[in-house]
């Protein structure tokens, strides 16, 4: 084997013909380049791979890299396997005069070809071992700086809150947007980076990483203490509302404050509320990201003895999509509940205030308050009953407050503000309790079970006197006669 | 032995032909020319391959012996043409004369000396511009007309037209028509000092040498064409081929790549008459190399005689004193190598 760790395959020019020798030096031309592109890559995909594993850099970013990677290092060692480029190589090598060009390109007819070969395989023959090309610098100086910027990138991620928000945790996410609110949330900020940054170190052990955990946690509590108490002190008599906003937020929990609402501190309150609102989401999302950090961290202590029932406490629902209370997510929920309410139509969240979650503490309503619930809010926020109304001031847009009714006009038939559901009715099927699963739906019903109640979609009935009104006895489709059953009696 | 190699021998063979007699010719040439080596290759070249050349030089450099002498050793028929301001295209196609045979009087054609294998056009840019025209037709399509006839030329035919580039006065510049037609312009230089001692033994002595045919009676014209056809049989890669496509656009001063030098000093760029000489010239060097195919520097090689006459110069040029060979060497350096 030869410095180039070819010398095994390489071709001699005794037993070749020139077509041969043209095409095994273009193979070995691209295996050369090959190696030039794939050694010098070794230490920057090491040092991506290894990133990857510690959860330093972010999946998809990795990945990315990786592709851009190796399309950059495929147009710097031009690798392609070009027989023309290895006859000019053959030529200039063995001073061929481009016979290996004239063969490796024109046709094989020509008459005087044979000529050519002839000639061409009298100098390959007398030049013995083939060269190949110089191995080229700019791939290791391509590595080398490669690594260098990846290096520097993997450092710089963790002041990247995008980046890595984007990876493990959202801590660091959660922080950014601390970051942008007041003093003590600067420093809320900086007790999770600190949190963030011990997490994704290797080498403090996982006490270590739980004490600092609960260390953060206390201080999330601490502040929002502090927070809870001068919000109180600054929203004056009117702001009974005001005290307990924040501590709603911080809670998850919304509940009915309707008869607070009224009077003159009403907009006042509402700013409050909203503003106390997004720290307090932050700071909610943060004490949650906390408390599912440390409820892993506890799961991989524990093992496979760990109870799954534990972490799935601990994760938050994955219906959360809307702002959520700290412990909303982690509020144990049985699956009836969700399903009698989470797609009721009528449950419009937007004109109360959206913060309201479909699927979170609404699930308590139940399916037969549709009715009341489609009543538009807008037109008196005061008088809203029901959950979530507590809530309402905290995202409401400037034209849905008060008396800025909103252009129902423009809306489709069917639909409100926000994506809400006007005129929308309930079909109630009962699906026969056989053991099969349920197209469209995310349970399936047992045998035994209480026959679910399956809502559908939401699109809105046909009004009353239209055609294809919808009454009560309605025929049951033809694709499900067979399927269902008459209720019981 | 089998077909293929037997075709190869034989390919193998003609190549070999081909050296040998350029060789005799070159050999029986230098016989009476004192160095002109590059030249006279260039002459039997353009001759083999079927094109015309332009010999430019000051008198007395032996443009006409070349001439002659390639004449002589190649066996075939030699007219020479003096050109004059009043040279009529008549003096060179030839005149209908009146004749009278047997009590009848009829017009006959009587060719004129336009009308050989080899013509010699001495001073070709001393006579007017009607009368170069009268060459054109011949030069190109090796037939002439004449009073509505059309009669076809000896094969082959060879023009080697001179011209002197000093002597401007009471002359006319050959016009880009004719100079593209042909296929090289080679320039004599003057002999150095060993060669113009050599000059004067051979000339001032007693013993003067003579050429002697190469090739004789039809068997010789036979064995021309053969090596004609020969050329044509040469392969070029088809990077090479595009190199010479890539040179004629970067020559042009509105082809695309041409560099900056020919944008300001070239009026006229070369068409593809030029492409075909240089191809030709480079497959006469690639046999004369005694190989099949063409290669670059074959191609390098026939640029500068191929090219120069083609690239008309502008008023700016002439004033800075920028010659053809100069931008063309620009060219070729500015091109990477296929």
């Amino acid at each position: 084997m030869d410095a180039n760790g070819l010398k095994a395959e390489a071709p001699t020019g005794e037993t070749a013909s020139p077509y041969r020798l043209i095409e095994e030096t273009a193979l070995r031309w691209y295996r050369r380049r090959l190696s030039e592109l794939l050694l010098p890559a070794v230490p920057p995909l090491l040092a991506l791979a290894t990133a990857l594993a510690a959860g330093r850099l972010p999946l998809e970013i990795g990945v990315a890299g990786a592709i851009a990677l190796a399309i950059l290092g495929f147009h710097v060692t031009g690798l392609v396997a070009s027989k023309p480029r290895a006859a000019r190589f053959l030529d200039r090598s063995l001073g061929a005069k481009d016979r290996f060009l004239t063969l490796a390109t024109i046709e094989r007819t020509a008459s005087l070809l044979p000529v050519v070969e002839s000639s061409a395989t009298a100098i390959a023959a007398s030049a013995g071992d083939l060269p190949l090309p110089p191995r080229r610098k700019q791939p290791l100086v391509a590595s080398v700086a490669l690594s260098a910027a990846g290096l520097l990138f993997l450092w710089v991620i963790p002041e990247l809150t995008s980046l890595a928000g984007a990876g493990g945790g959202g801590l660091d996410r959660i922080a950014a947007e601390l970051a942008a609110g007041n003093a003590a949330d600067r420093e809320l900020a900086q007790v999770l980076r600190d949190v963030s940054k011990t997490l994704h170190d290797p080498r403090r052990s996982k006490e270590e990483k739980r004490a600092k955990i609960a260390e953060a946690l206390a201080k999330l509590d601490q502040a929002e203490r502090k927070r809870q108490i001068s919000a109180a002190g600054s929203s004056g008599g009117a702001s009974d509302k005001g005290e307990q906003g924040p501590q709603q937020q911080a809670d998850g929990k919304r509940q009915d404050r309707g008869a607070g609402e009224q009077g003159s501190g009403q907009e006042k309150q509402q700013q409050a509320g909203g503003a106390g609102n997004g720290e307090g989401n932050a700071r909610g999302q943060a004490k949650q990201e906390l408390e599912r950090i440390a409820g892993e961290i506890a799961g991989e202590s524990q093992g496979a003895k760990a109870e799954p029932g534990k972490n799935t406490q601990a994760k938050p629902q994955p219906s959360g999509g809307g702002i959520q209370g700290p412990e909303s997510g982690a509020k144990e929920r049985k699956p009836g509940e969700r399903e009698a309410s989470g797609n009721q139509p009528g449950k419009a969240p937007d004109k109360s205030g959206g913060n309201e979650k479909p699927g979170g503490e609404q699930g308590e309503a139940k399916a037969e308050r549709g009715g009341e619930q489609q009543r538009p809010n807008a037109q008196n926020p005061s008088s809203q009953s029901g959950p979530g109304a507590s809530a309402e001031g905290a995202s409401q847009k400037p034209s849905q407050r008060g008396d800025a009714k909103p252009t129902e006009r423009y809306y489709k038939p069917g639909e409100g503000p926000g994506g809400s559901i006007v005129g929308g009715q309930y079909v109630r099927v009962r699906v026969p309790d056989e053991d099969r699963p349920l197209a469209g739906t995310e349970e399936v019903a047992k045998p035994g079970d209480v026959n679910p109640e399956v809502p559908y979609g939401n699109a809105p009935l046909p009004v009353a006197g239209s055609p294809g009104e919808v009454g009560a006895e309605q025929p049951i489709p033809l694709e499900y006669r067979d399927a269902l059953k008459p209720p019981p009696p | 032995m089998s077909a293929v190699s037997e075709s190869q021998s034989d390919a193998a063979q003609r190549i070999e032909n081909f050296r040998e007699r350029f060789r005799a010719i070159e050999q029986e040439v230098g016989k009476v020319i004192v160095g002109h080596r590059a030249v006279l290759r260039k002459v039997l070249a353009a001759f083999f391959a079927g094109g015309h050349v332009l010999l430019e030089g000051v008198p007395g450099l032996g443009k006409t012996l070349i001439v002659r002498s390639v004449t002589k050793a190649l066996g075939l028929s030699f007219k020479r043409i003096q050109f004059t301001p009043d040279l009529m295209p008549s003096d060179i196609i030839g005149a209908q004369i009146l004749t009278e045979e047997k009590a009848t009087r009829e017009f006959r054609f009587r060719p004129g000396p336009i009308f050989a294998h080899i013509v010699l056009a001495d001073e070709i840019n001393r006579a007017s511009p009607k009368t170069q025209s009268a060459v054109l037709e011949a030069m190109e399509e090796r037939q002439v007309t004449a009073f509505g006839e059309t009669y076809p030329l000896p094969d082959p035919f060879f023009l080697l037209a001179t011209q002197n580039p000093i002597e401007l006065e009471g002359t006319y510049p050959l016009p880009e028509a004719q100079l593209d037609r042909f296929l090289f312009k080679l320039l004599v230089e003057s002999p150095n000092a060993a060669e113009l001692n050599e000059i004067l033994n051979r000339t001032t002595a007693e013993y003067r040498p003579d050429v002697a045919a190469v090739f004789a009676g039809e068997a010789g014209q036979q064995a021309i064409a053969d090596m004609r056809r020969l050329v044509r049989q040469v392969l070029i890669a088809p990077p090479l081929q595009n190199f010479v496509v890539s040179l004629i656009a970067a020559s042009a001063p509105n082809g695309g790549g041409s560099v900056a030098a020919v944008r300001n000093y070239v009026r006229f760029g070369p068409g593809p008459r030029a492409a075909q000489a240089v191809v030709l010239g480079a497959k006469v060097n690639a046999l004369l190399d005694g190989r099949a195919h063409t290669s670059f520097d074959d191609i390098t090689d026939a640029v500068l005689p191929a090219m120069r006459h083609r690239l008309i110069l502008n008023f700016q040029a002439e004033a800075e004193n920028v010659t053809e060979d100069s931008l063309l060497t620009e060219v070729l350096r500015s091109l990477p190598r296929p």
